[in-house]
């Protein structure tokens, strides 16, 4: 069976650290500007009959039907066997139609490289059999990465699972 | 990833004082990741923001590499690389001529947090014959330390492995700061293991949110607030009888102490509604085991020992002293103590008399430790006596002291004035020499070794940086140079030899080795009662009355508060809470570290939507916030979180972008509005009422 790699922020378990921004840039050796995985507050807000303070992480979510690739006028992005979702960076001419076509907000343009950049699963780091930087650093282990299926089985049918990852409720 | 021809090596962080395993991957001799080490049991292989980005402060253009001197008129920036030969010899030569004039004490020795060197500094101190120590220590961790010490003979710490069902979090963000011997991922594991949750805290916090009960008290009251759950376990009978009668000294007087705070005027004092705190109290007392998680916030004000005193008196009332699961003594390893490294008995009486302040603050000079404004009114006044040179290590007083203005004031008039550190900070500007300070990855050290969770981890030197020294060896060479050879090294790592070397090791043994670590075993106080005079857990600390204070805990109120100072909040309607922790800085530390910065560009003040109404204040509108001290400016940002009647300004901000020597130190620093008043401190170990402020708020006309 064919895999479909998946990263998922369980956001309940988030407490807003910011640990992953920095495990990311250090890992793709980026300087300040693209923010590949985001942390944001989420409130005060009523959750569960109670004020609760949340963070919600965005990132790429891998989708199974990547909105980005459809808007590459190069065939610049491609989603691999994996499920990986990725930016050819020779390829790419800055046109910025997947930032615009992303509907999670997750795709940057390097003012820098003037191409578009985007979280890349540390695709280097998992071909070598470990987790990706973001997951390994984070105190809350609230980030699930894996196989589609074994995600879901360990955190449950979560809502960006089912709106991007073709999963049925 | 791991390439090929990088070298990974094992160390451990100093970016906090949180103490996490780390692996350093290092290529053609330049640092090319950190990441934490999962065979570490501090961290489990998770990190925080602040280490990592130390891949960034270590190469960061502007750090000092090289000793500097200053060139110009004081304050002025202007800078000439010397020698380390000529740097220390001018520092010596200055002592030299100080010491035969005003005796040792006109020269005061300072650390910050302590980037893991207070017993080298203190070493040097003691040899040289000052008594006059400036720390952080009167306000942060060694108030607890002191507290803790003279109630039940321990720090007590939160045994996370040890499987709590119930952790009370009591002024904490503990999710996004260390508290020294915890973090972050140790919150993680007990709150995934389904531990119930209490949190004390002003503010709406993640784990606030989360808890089962947050007591959502007003600012500065919560030693009446544990006085009244100490109240609900005792006449509800929740206390562990046992225990009481066999290991706990006054039980009767503090039983009559503690009916002084019946719930109805502990919640007129804290805004708690009763119910709440009477469930807090029975779900901490029925839950066994459970722990309490303090913060430094609760020491930070004028009930800084009592407070601690009343936690401790928690723990033990409630049978959680040294049991798996709850606050408990970790023996440290086999090594040579800290206070024994530091020869504070090599410190003659009669200079240990002049502590400044020490005949004052009992508790404080107990633990070795002056309260900054002492220093401060001894150089602008010269009494009791001159302070005439001050050489601070890691430490940012302009940004991190009460009263900032005086502070500034003070170090810009002091004769000499010495700084080792990364940066030019707003303090190291007013330098007469300024020693280019190494980072944790430049230096080896016993990490952990001055704290309370029983482990040592070897801290192990990656690169060289410019001419960078670790502050171990700036103490170690000065005191060569000051006479005091016999008592130095050849180098530091002969310094952790002498350290281990009850523990029959070495540093070149222990360095490749994971940690070393202390044999633990519970209830120890069944075999040999408690480190206090009476060998039991002092309710009424016999030590207390000794020196002449309240030898049972109670509450003051708030120096400055709507209750204590009617008049005064007329004009300055709100209180004012500091100190709020961001994930990615530590105090004043990180702001030119492009990673963290931007995250967190702009310093933040909390303010209720309702009140931010009232004054025209819009998310985001830079606000002047204004005490009687002075006035600063921090961006609004509006939350339910937060009483309407308060609100919460962050600490530490100086802005190294702005390249004038000033920095910005005076923009949006907190300390312009804190206050150093004694009558305010806590009167055994000189707290600075940090926390618990007046203030009035309204729009700034201007973007700075």
């Amino acid at each position: 069976m064919t895999k479909e790699y998946t990263l998922i922020v369980n956001a309940k378990d988030c407490f807003g650290c910011n640990t992953c921004e920095v495990a990311c840039k250090q890992e793709h050796n980026l300087s300040a500007g693209p923010r590949l995985i985001r942390v944001y507050p989420d409130g005060p807000r009523q959750i569960e009959g109670k004020l609760q303070l949340r963070y919600v992480v965005a990132h790429c979510i891998h989708c199974t039907q990547p909105p980005c690739q459809d808007a590459c006028r190069v065939n610049a992005i491609n989603k691999r066997e994996d499920g990986i979702v990725l930016i050819n960076q020779e390829l790419c001419v800055g046109c910025k139609d997947c930032v615009d076509a992303c509907p999670l907000g997750v795709i940057y343009f390097s003012e820098e490289q003037g191409i578009a950049q985007k979280c890349d699963l540390c695709i280097d780091r998992i071909e070598q059999g470990l987790l990706p930087a973001c997951v390994s650093a984070c105190p809350g282990y609230c980030i699930y990465f894996g196989d589609l299926n074994e995600v879901v089985k360990r955190i449950g049918k979560l809502e960006l699972l089912v709106r991007y990852k073709g999963i049925t409720e | 990833m791991i390439e090929s021809n990088v070298q990974v090596i094992r160390s451990n962080c100093r970016g906090c004082h949180g103490g996490c395993g780390v692996l350093v991957h290092v290529k053609g001799g330049r640092i090319t990741k950190i990441e934490g080490d999962p065979d570490c049991p501090s961290n489990r292989g998770t990190m925080c923001s602040k280490g990592l980005a130390y891949l960034q402060l270590v190469y960061h253009p502007e750090r000092v590499i090289y000793p500097l001197k200053r060139a110009g008129k004081k304050g002025e920036g202007k800078w000439q690389r010397i020698s380390w030969d000529e740097a220390l010899d001018t520092i010596v030569n200055k002592y030299k001529e100080i010491i035969p004039k005003y005796g040792p004490e006109a020269i005061v020795i300072g650390q910050g947090t302590s980037r893991d060197y207070a017993e080298f500094l203190y070493r040097f101190a003691n040899l040289l014959g000052t008594p006059n120590v400036i720390t952080a220590g009167h306000m942060c961790y060694m108030s607890r330390l002191g507290a803790t010490l003279i109630t039940c003979g321990f720090m007590p710490i939160c045994d996370y492995n040890g499987h709590p069902n119930c952790v009370m979090v009591w002024g904490s963000n503990i999710v996004w700061t260390h508290t020294d011997e915890y973090k972050a991922e140790n919150m993680s594991r007990v709150l995934a293991e389904g531990a119930r949750l209490i949190v004390i805290d002003p503010r709406l916090t993640y784990l606030a949110g989360r808890a089962d009960i947050w007591l959502q008290l007003r600012p500065g009251t919560d030693t009446a607030l544990a006085l009244g759950m100490a109240n609900v376990i005792i006449s509800e009978g929740l206390y562990d009888k046992e225990f009481v009668e066999k290991y706990t000294y006054g039980w009767d007087r503090f039983v009559e102490r503690v009916k002084e705070y019946p719930l109805d005027r502990v919640e007129r004092i804290t805004w708690v509604p009763a119910e709440k705190i009477r469930n807090a109290a029975r779900l901490y007392a029925e839950t066994k085991p459970a722990c309490i998680q303090w913060g430094v916030a609760i020491e930070q004000t004028i009930n800084c020992t009592d407070n601690n005193r009343i936690l401790t008196d928690l723990m033990a009332i409630t049978g959680n002293l040294d049991v798996p699961g709850g606050n408990v003594f970790f023996p440290p390893p086999p090594v040579r103590t800290m206070s024994e490294f530091a020869r504070h008995r090599e410190l003659p009486a009669e200079q240990r008399e002049k502590r400044l302040g020490g005949s004052t603050y009992k508790l404080a000079s107990r633990v070795a430790l002056v309260t900054p404004k002492m220093v401060w009114d001894a150089i602008l006044t010269g009494k009791p006596y001159p302070v005439k040179a001050v050489q601070l290590h890691g430490s940012n007083p302009v940004i991190t002291r009460a009263n900032a203005k005086e502070v500034y004031k003070a170090l810009s008039q002091v004769d000499f004035l010495v700084v080792s550190d990364f940066f030019l900070t707003p303090t190291a500007e007013l330098a007469d020499i300024v020693l280019p300070a190494a980072t944790w990855l430049e230096l080896n050290y016993l990490g952990g070794y001055y704290k309370r969770n029983g482990y040592i981890f070897p801290r192990k030197k990656i690169v060289q940086i410019g001419e960078c020294w670790p502050d171990h060896k700036m103490f170690n060479e000065l005191g060569k140079r000051l006479g005091q050879e016999p008592y130095w090294f050849d180098t530091v790592e002969d310094g952790f030899d002498y350290i281990l070397e009850p523990a029959g090791l070495t540093w070149e043994q222990i360095k490749d080795m994971p940690y070393i670590k202390g044999e633990m075993e519970y209830r120890k106080y069944e075999k040999r009662g408690f480190s206090t005079p009476t060998k039991k857990v002092e309710l009424y600390s016999t030590i207390l009355e000794d020196w002449g204070y309240d030898p049972l805990p109670r509450y003051r109120e708030v120096p400055e508060s709507p209750v204590s100072r009617p008049e005064m909040a007329r004009e300055y309607p709100y209180i004012l809470i500091t100190g709020a922790r961001s994930p990615v800085f530590y105090h004043s530390e990180y702001r030119m570290i492009p990673w963290l910065r931007e995250i967190h560009p702009d310093p933040l003040v909390e303010i209720h939507p309702q009140t931010a109404e009232k004054h025209g204040i819009k998310e985001g509108d830079w606000v002047f916030i204004e005490s009687p001290r002075g006035r600063i400016k921090q961006r609004a940002k509006l939350t339910t979180g937060i009483d309407p009647r308060v609100v919460a300004a962050e600490h530490g901000w100086w802005f190294p972008e702005v390249k004038t020597p000033d920095h910005g130190w005076a923009q949006s620093n907190i300390n312009i509005l804190t206050d150093n008043d004694p009558r305010d401190y806590d009167v055994a170990i000189g707290a600075t009422n940090l926390r618990v402020l007046l203030c009035k708020i309204y729009p700034a006309e201007v973007v700075p």
